[in-house]
């Protein structure tokens, strides 16, 4: 079974503000489930994971489920949450009540856009990362490069969670060797802590959008191998945040020609097997 | 903090300015040490945009901005005076206290004046007052009740002192949005000073004010965003000023429901009253005015701060308490 673990799907008047961007005009428009099955028939996928698409808003998980419930090929869905909500589990089992509520497997919030390092270290935001862990779902975080020291600390303080590392915490792979140094000692770090699983999603979009080649991708992608190694790395497309640079065959093929010499099982396990066990996806 | 440019002029403000009415004593008396410490408190916040009148204070809010700044690089702030009241002296009034609400000694008088030779004047004292060769915004203060004099008079030669580059950037500042507007479709302005009338509390400008702003590329510099005190605190009470006197029972009940439901969702409602001024696309800076460094800190620190998640206006505009139609801010974020 190939699974895409990460990609999303918006309505555009919904408030997806992060979309008014110049250089994200290629993308500012809807997408829908029927934009996205012949992508995956063409691209041979059985299965995604729908993740919640930055408009920071609880009514957005309605939506998402319910395109998961009458799309066969989403497994799950990771609606957004905010984890300092005192109501959180509340607001929880309010999305599990939903049409599609049984295909809840995770919570987002927009970790990236926090401008407090010490955000994950607050009282009340540990209090609701071990909300999430009581719910039998798992995070997953997107942050910068230099979040992941905080994600670290939380991930060691918080083990019964699953974290899900969204885009390798997006490297700056458009600076090459630089944006390789300053990100290799942070992911080492969390990399050994064995509740954190990673989504080899989103590269393309943190290479130069124009220019990129799969060797820039290699160093990142070869060391996420090397610290995770292939039972807790996923491949996501990231699709349609992956047109800026690629489309959703493109990004698909860079990733696999990306990877170092992996056995067959290994390769299961990047393209289908450690999402299914993560985000725990029926056969 | 990112510098915004004021309309279409070359002058830029930081997103939080500094409102120095409290530097003139207003409600209440400050040494001159405690009023240094508040520039410096901004300074070392990242404030950069200073804003000031020769009404605050009788000048006493200009000369000690001017001794604030005087040993900061000058290309680095920007500062906005008023023009529309000239400041004569009256010893006979030095026993008294000043009745404006500034503990100040009343020993000059305000003398309205919107009239070219009263602007040039009033600007030339202001450059004394502050220590400065130059202002970077002139903004004709509270025209009220002398709009035509405003519009025929202050205005044109405003227009003319901008085109000479004797000041950068030009505008009206008022409590009344509707004036505000009449000078933005008559007037060729780079910003408006708007006070107390875009805040959590009440939004009386976004009906025709800041569309009209955003249309023509005036940019607002939105004051009294706490609405003289009454959203500066997490727990609100009675006898907290609104409109510079204390507020009235229902606005008081308004705001404790505000408060409420900042409490639910994880923030307070001084963090929510500063985003939220800011959130309007015509807002160029959020002008906050404080009485000691203490609070300079607290209030840049709460716009530097991500904005409280969406939900939160969501039931607010829920529960009646914040009009649907008006832009909430959200949290800066790349790609998801």
């Amino acid at each position: 079974m190939i699974v895409d673990a990460h990609h999303h799907l918006w309505r555009i008047d919904d408030g997806y503000r992060w979309l008014d961007e110049p250089e994200l005009a290629p993308i500012r428009r809807s997408f829908l489930p029927a934009d996205l099955q012949p992508e995956l028939s063409a691209a041979g996928v059985d299965r995604t994971i729908l993740v919640e698409g930055g408009s920071c808003d609880t009514a957005e998980a309605a939506i998402l489920l319910r395109y998961g419930s009458s799309t066969a090929a989403i497994g799950g869905v990771v609606a957004w949450a905010d984890p300092a909500d005192p109501a959180l589990a509340d607001t929880i089992a309010g999305y599990r009540q939903l049409p599609g509520g049984d295909l809840l497997v995770g919570v987002r919030p927009q970790l990236q856009g926090e401008a407090d390092p010490q955000y994950l270290d607050r009282p009340q935001v540990r209090r609701g990362l071990r909300t999430i862990a009581e719910a039998g779902l798992a995070i997953d975080v997107v942050v910068r490069v230099d979040q992941l020291a905080a994600v670290t600390r939380a991930a060691r303080a918080v083990p019964e969670l699953g974290f899900v590392l969204d885009h390798l915490g997006k490297p700056r792979i458009r600076h090459g060797a630089a944006g390789l140094a300053e990100w290799s000692g942070p992911i080492a770090e969390l990399a050994a802590l064995p509740n954190v699983t990673a989504k080899l999603s989103g590269l393309v979009t943190e290479a130069d959008w124009k220019r990129w080649r799969v060797a820039d991708l290699r160093p990142f992608v070869g060391a996420a191998v090397e610290l995770f190694g292939p039972e807790r790395l996923m491949f996501g497309s990231d699709w349609p945040v992956c047109r800026l640079a690629a489309d959703y065959g493109a990004v698909m093929s860079a990733v696999a020609e990306a990877l170092p010499p992996l056995s067959a099982e290994e390769r299961a396990a990047v393209f289908g097997g450690t999402a299914a066990r993560t985000y725990r996806l029926g056969p | 903090m990112t510098a915004v440019r004021l309309g279409r002029s070359g002058v830029t403000v930081s997103p939080q300015g500094l409102g120095c009415a409290q530097l003139g004593n207003l409600y209440t008396t400050l040494t001159d040490a405690e009023a240094a410490d508040t520039v410096a408190a901004a300074w070392e916040s990242g404030i950069r945009y200073f804003d000031t009148a020769p009404h605050y204070g009788l000048g006493l809010s200009e000369r000690r901005l001017g001794d604030a700044l005087r040993d900061l690089p000058r290309p680095s702030y920007t500062v906005s005076t008023k023009v529309g009241r000239l400041l004569v002296p009256d010893p006979a009034g030095a026993a008294r206290r000043d009745p404006e609400g500034f503990h100040v000694p009343a020993d000059h008088r305000r003398v309205w004046d919107f009239s070219a030779d009263g602007v040039q004047r009033s600007l030339e004292a202001s450059l004394v007052r502050l220590g400065l060769d130059r202002v970077d915004v002139a903004l004709v203060h509270d025209p009220e009740d002398h709009q035509t004099q405003a519009l025929e008079q202050a205005y044109p030669a405003l227009h003319d002192l901008r085109a000479q580059g004797v000041v950068g950037a030009i505008g009206v500042g008022s409590k009344q949005w509707q004036v505000l507007h009449r000078f933005v479709t008559e007037a060729e302005l780079d910003a408006v000073m708007v006070a107390g009338r875009y805040t959590l509390l009440e939004q009386p400008a976004l009906d025709t004010l800041l569309p009209e702003c955003a249309r023509r590329g005036v940019s607002v510099l939105n004051a009294g965003v706490f609405n003289s005190g009454l959203l500066a605190v997490d727990r609100p009470h009675a006898g907290l000023p609104y409109e510079y006197h204390d507020a009235p029972a229902p606005i008081v009940d308004r705001v404790r429901a505000i408060a409420a439901v900042c409490a639910r969702h994880g923030t307070s409602l001084p963090a929510a009253a500063i985003a939220f001024a800011g959130a309007h696309p015509a807002v160029a800076a959020v002008v906050v005015g404080a009485h000691d460094a203490g609070q300079v800190r607290r209030n840049a620190a709460l716009q530097a701060a991500a904005p409280p998640s969406a939900d939160l206006w969501s039931e607010l505009v829920a529960e009646g308490l914040l009009r649907p139609d008006a832009p909430v801010p959200t949290r800066p974020a790349g790609t998801p």
